[in-house]
């Protein structure tokens, strides 16, 4: 299946859009989960609030995916 | 950029998270102020039967089969901080672990002074090692075999052959006062030479701190003291030594401490705060039992204390 040079721009384009939610994601998690299980540690009743808050950064990866399909939609049927 | 230096060596996001706010919740379990009220209306009993309410439980049990009164309580306090301690240096990672070491290096210091001093007043093995805080790179059992086995200062001195401290401990064997001055400026040096950026600053106004206490009591007794190097500058609106002067400028450090331990910052600032408020707790409940104890006022107690 070939496809001309615009088309392969927005895929990549829709890629990245993905990607970079996906790694501003995985930064933000990094440290709220580490928090959120020294929370924990202390306080047990604190799993649910940790689970919540640690997935929160979550939202950036919907973005970035409805942002790829956006793109995507750009691109025709 | 601060996002980059995450990634980086010298910067350990993820372990500062952890840590942190596992000593922010530890800070909620402090005793509170009303709690210093109500042990000021308390016996000795009540205190303790109160403190085993709290965070003081485990070690309060473990020593009643042994002492009562205001030995449990004292005995209770150094092992509870000296356990405190040890929980988070053994839940600190990598980076915080460090400077962690770094601070919990006083009480080696501390532990040389206080065998050095047992030893000189001729105390018991046992009155020695109670009073321990074991927290430095020393263990319990390295400090205890050496209670056991020396006899005296010299032998005491012989037994840390192997450290760092052995030079200056065999330089000024004859002057104990001397000696500790310094030791305290060993430690200082070699903790300002490793220490972060924040544990620094903290160090420098610890000294100030202990400097501005010296030179009142100093000027008081009439006598030169030594100073310590390094100092941040401070004012303190006292000219002379009193109980208010010294309370006030505890407070000083006990204030920011607060402060640090509310901070949402990745270095090691909260986990200090955290330290200098227990240190400061276990040393108001010291201040409260000694007076209950010694029949003072309660006026006079609820002045001393830093709270």
């Amino acid at each position: 299946m070939a496809v001309d040079i615009g088309t392969g721009l927005l895929g990549l384009g829709a890629g990245l859009a993905l990607a970079g939610g996906a790694i501003g994601a995985g930064i933000a998690e990094q440290q709220i989960g580490a928090a959120a299980v020294g929370a924990m540690a202390e306080k047990e009743e604190l799993f649910g609030k940790g689970l919540i808050l640690t997935v929160i950064p979550e939202t950036l990866v919907i973005f970035g995916m409805v942002v790829a399909i956006l793109i995507i939609g750009m691109a025709g049927p | 950029m601060r996002l980059l230096k995450g990634f980086s060596k010298d910067s350990d996001m993820s372990g500062y998270a952890y840590t942190n706010t596992r000593v922010k919740a530890m800070k909620a379990k402090l005793l509170k102020k009303d709690d210093y009220q109500k042990f000021l209306k308390m016996s000795l009993a009540e205190i303790t039967r109160y403190l085993q309410e709290t965070e003081y439980n485990k070690e309060i049990t473990e020593l009643a089969v042994k002492f009562s009164g205001i030995n449990l309580i004292e005995y209770g306090l150094n092992k509870n901080l000296e356990n405190t301690f040890a929980k988070i240096l053994g839940v600190a990672l990598l980076q915080p672990k460090e400077q962690i070491g770094l601070y919990l290096r006083r009480y080696d210091v501390a532990n040389i002074k206080t065998i050095l001093r047992g030893k000189f007043s001729k105390a018991s093995n046992e009155k020695i090692s109670n009073e321990l805080i074991a927290s430095g790179e020393f263990s319990r059992v390295f400090l205890e075999n050496v209670i056991k086995e020396a006899s005296n200062v010299g032998e005491v001195i012989e037994h840390f052959k192997v450290t760092e401290y052995y030079s200056i401990l065999k330089e000024f064997s004859n002057d104990l006062t001397k000696l500790e001055d310094e030791l305290d400026k060993l430690y200082y040096t070699v903790a300002l030479k490793n220490a972060e950026k924040e544990l620094k600053e903290y160090i420098r106004m610890e000294i100030a701190i202990k400097n501005v206490l010296n030179r009142l009591r100093g000027k008081k007794a009439n006598i030169k003291v030594e100073i310590l190097p390094r100092e941040k500058k401070i004012n303190v609106p006292y000219q002379e030594d009193s109980i208010d002067a010294r309370v006030f400028i505890k407070k000083l450090l006990i204030e920011k401490a607060l402060r640090m331990v509310h901070e949402v910052k990745f270095n090691i600032r909260p986990i200090l705060g955290y330290f200098v408020a227990k240190e400061n707790e276990v040393s108001n409940v010291r201040i409260l039992t000694r007076g209950r104890h010694a029949g003072l006022s309660e006026e006079l107690i609820q002045k001393q204390l830093v709270i």
